[in-house]
């Protein structure tokens, strides 16, 4: 068995870079009432991710961190965090890129649960919202929010052609990591704003050729809460990981919902 | 309802939060382009008030635009209104994306056309 050359030539060792200190925001309920910060001392290498250094701080230094983690290849979106006041995947951010001492804090313009953790069930209501499946033209997927989704009865493959693949396949890439909220100063301000990721998903089927709910979705879209709030800061776009452009799906809403308007206003006269 | 000992903290946003970052600043000062050219409306409408009311005012209001400060006005709401047109149709590209950048390698070119094509219009239509 002969080793992989190659291989050793592109990964080289992971190298031992000293201690870096991160100042890690913590929450418990029932304590401060505005949370604080501990600093710890962590050491790192050339592959230390922010994710390594934290599961090295709760299994060395303090067992009670809570933070969230799972697949460490930047595809689950579950440990988005703000990272020097930036939000980031800290699967994907290394440590020897940070300053000498960073500062790791939950999600913004989200409640925190418990150091690192933020509620995420005002997102997964927005996205429940705006039908993130897609819609048969027999209307049987078309559940109502809150209720199951019925199995499409429609026994016609869904085909589709390369070109109504590109149509939609970019925002199809959203991983629901919520940077996107915490970059947005309208997510701050507005608590009830449909946001940059539901949007892009809505759009991400309204966009598919099989897909038949879009009157649906407007519904939700057009509203005080749904696209308007946003004034297009462009902020959600550059932070995405995965180049979904979510500033645009907005933008593409409103085209639409200004369409529907004008439309409205010429037919009742 | 079942009791809970979740206390969710919900933090406020800061009020220097357009500080914190290059991409809060760039949106603020493309916000705050809004004041000059909002104060340079207010000049124009006063030049139309002035016309209305005779030759003297006119020449008043004609010598009062001469003003070396209120050229540097004008100045600087001529650089915002450039500005804020730039950043506009550079962001009104986006809207028309029609595809994945790296699947279509020419869209980049189309976002340019479509900026430029409404930069013309607008300078049409201005004209």
């Amino acid at each position: 068995m002969s080793a992989c050359t190659g291989c050793a030539d592109r990964t080289p060792p992971p190298t031992n870079l000293g201690k870096a200190t991160l100042r890690v925001f913590r929450y418990r309920p029932g304590g401060l009432v505005n949370g604080w910060h501990d600093t710890f001392e962590v050491p790192y290498g050339t592959n230390t991710s922010v994710i390594d250094a934290l599961q090295w701080i709760k299994e060395h230094l303090d067992p009670t961190l809570a933070f969230r983690a799972s697949c460490r290849m930047g595809i689950c979106g579950s440990c988005g965090l703000m990272i020097e006041g930036r939000p980031r995947l800290a699967c994907e951010t290394f440590v020897r890129t940070l300053g000498s001492q960073a500062t790791i804090e939950p999600l913004a313009n989200f409640a925190v649960e418990r150091d690192l953790v933020v509620d995420k069930q005002p997102f997964l209501d927005a996205l429940r919202s705006v039908r993130p499946w897609v819609v048969g033209d027999d209307g049987t997927r078309a559940a109502e929010p809150g209720q199951p989704a019925e199995p499409a009865q429609s026994v016609e493959p869904g085909r589709q052609t390369p070109p109504q693949l590109m149509k939609y396949q970019d925002f199809a890439q959203c991983i629901n990591c919520l940077l996107c909220y915490a970059a947005c100063p309208q997510a701050g301000f507005e608590r009830g704003f449909l946001g940059p990721a539901a949007t892009a998903t809505a759009m991400r089927y309204n966009r598919d050729s099989r897909d038949h709910g879009a009157g649906k979705r407007l519904e939700v879209l057009d509203t005080d809460e749904g696209i308007w709030p946003c004034t297009f800061v462009g902020a959600c776009s550059q932070v995405c990981p995965k180049g979904v452009d979510p500033a645009a799906a907005i933008q593409m809403a409103k085209l639409i919902a200004a369409g529907r308007w004008a439309k409205d206003m010429v037919s009742h006269g | 309802m079942a009791e809970t000992n979740r206390r969710p903290l919900v933090r406020k946003t800061p009020r220097g939060w357009f500080f914190q970052n290059s991409s809060s600043r760039r949106y603020l000062l493309r916000e705050l382009t809004a004041l000059p050219m909002a104060a340079f409306a207010i000049h124009l409408l006063c030049g139309l008030v002035a016309l209305s009311r005779g030759p003297e005012v006119w020449a008043a209001w004609l010598a009062y635009s001469r003003h070396p400060l209120v050229l540097a006005a004008t100045a600087i709401a001529l650089a915002a209104t450039i500005l804020h047109a730039v950043t506009w149709f550079s962001l009104s590209a986006a809207v028309v994306k029609v595809a994945p950048k790296p699947v279509i390698v020419g869209l980049q070119v189309t976002f340019a056309l479509v900026a430029l094509g409404a930069a013309v219009t607008w300078l049409a239509v201005m004209g």
